[in-house]
């Protein structure tokens, strides 16, 4: 589990999709990449809750996701460029990272 | 599933108004035009408190605050753009409770944020007096946006008025929940604590032209 300021490895998308189903509760055991999270998988908000503070958590660094990347979610597929993109992103105030 | 957070006890019962991606802040005269426009959007009309109807700006304005307890305009941080409104009413000082409800713009709706913006509302209440619990009356339309929460110990249904309101065609039902405080306390041992702890900010590119 990551902790502290530094943010893990990114997953590869076969690996995002392994750990969205052994991590979120409310994931079927079977997932595609195109799977729409509300019209597919059945996610509400509390899904919503929990989805983010997954990835938070996954990323590392007491990272916040911010509210543009939750917009940019709709299936699998999003979730997991709204990740990888967290993983990637400067902190505010970093020069780089 | 996320683990119990650790560490951000303190952020438990304060009364801060930030939360992890918002602030609840105060309603001031420059937001009553966007939230004249938010109650009057198709998509939360019919769930707020006009319920469809179109009152006039100073109609609207008259009912913003009778019954108020408290209320917050919800923004991102950083910012003044109205996300939505947090109020808590009617408040009833004997039997330590009050309501509460929780409006958002649509584009929100099922992004975890209105979730975000009551457990701020709630933190604040609960800090401030000494109630039992907070009650929400909702439309089964709009329940459906959040309804896993009472498996996952979020909230009590307490009572539910079959085939109460009708919209689009087909009646839905009337559903009282109440969030109490021991709720609010074990809530934010999940990752709903979470949503009221802080953390570190990132810097998002803005979209290209």
């Amino acid at each position: 589990m990551p902790t502290g300021n530094t943010r893990t490895d990114v997953m590869s998308l076969d690996e995002f999709k392994a750990w969205f189903v052994a991590e979120i509760d409310w994931s079927p055991s079977q997932i595609s990449e195109d799977d729409d999270l509300v019209e597919d998988l059945g996610m509400d908000s509390v899904g919503a809750v929990d989805l983010m503070a997954a990835i938070e958590e996954a990323v590392g660094g007491d990272v916040i996701m911010p509210i543009e990347l939750i917009l940019q979610i709709t299936t699998v597929r999003d979730t997991y460029l709204q990740y990888c993109a967290l993983s990637h992103l400067p902190y505010e105030g970093d020069g780089q990272r | 599933m996320s683990g119990p957070i650790t560490g951000h006890d303190e952020f438990r019962l304060s009364p801060s108004l930030q939360t992890r991606r918002l602030h609840l802040r105060m309603l001031t005269n420059e937001d009553h035009a966007a939230l004249y426009r938010l109650s009057s959007d198709p998509d939360v009309t019919f769930q707020w408190r006009f319920r469809g109807t179109t009152p006039s700006y100073d109609e609207f304005l008259k009912q913003l605050y009778p019954g108020v307890l408290c209320q917050f305009v919800v923004s991102p941080h950083g910012s003044q753009e109205v996300l939505g409104l947090v109020v808590a009413y009617n408040a009833d000082f004997r039997h330590r409770f009050c309501h509460a409800a929780v409006v958002m713009h649509p584009s929100l709706h099922r992004r975890g944020l209105g979730i975000e913006a009551f457990m701020g509302l709630a933190r604040y209440v609960y800090y401030g007096w000494d109630f039992r619990m907070i009650i929400m009356e909702t439309v089964g339309i709009a329940f459906e946006n959040f309804s896993s929460g009472e498996e996952a110990g979020y909230f009590t249904v307490e009572g539910r008025i079959r085939d109460q309101y009708y919209y689009g065609g087909r009646y839905w039902d009337g559903i009282s929940v109440t969030h109490r405080r021991d709720q609010f306390e074990k809530v934010m041992q999940g990752p709903v604590g979470r949503l009221l702890a802080p953390g570190r900010r990132v810097r998002v590119p803005p979209p290209p032209k």
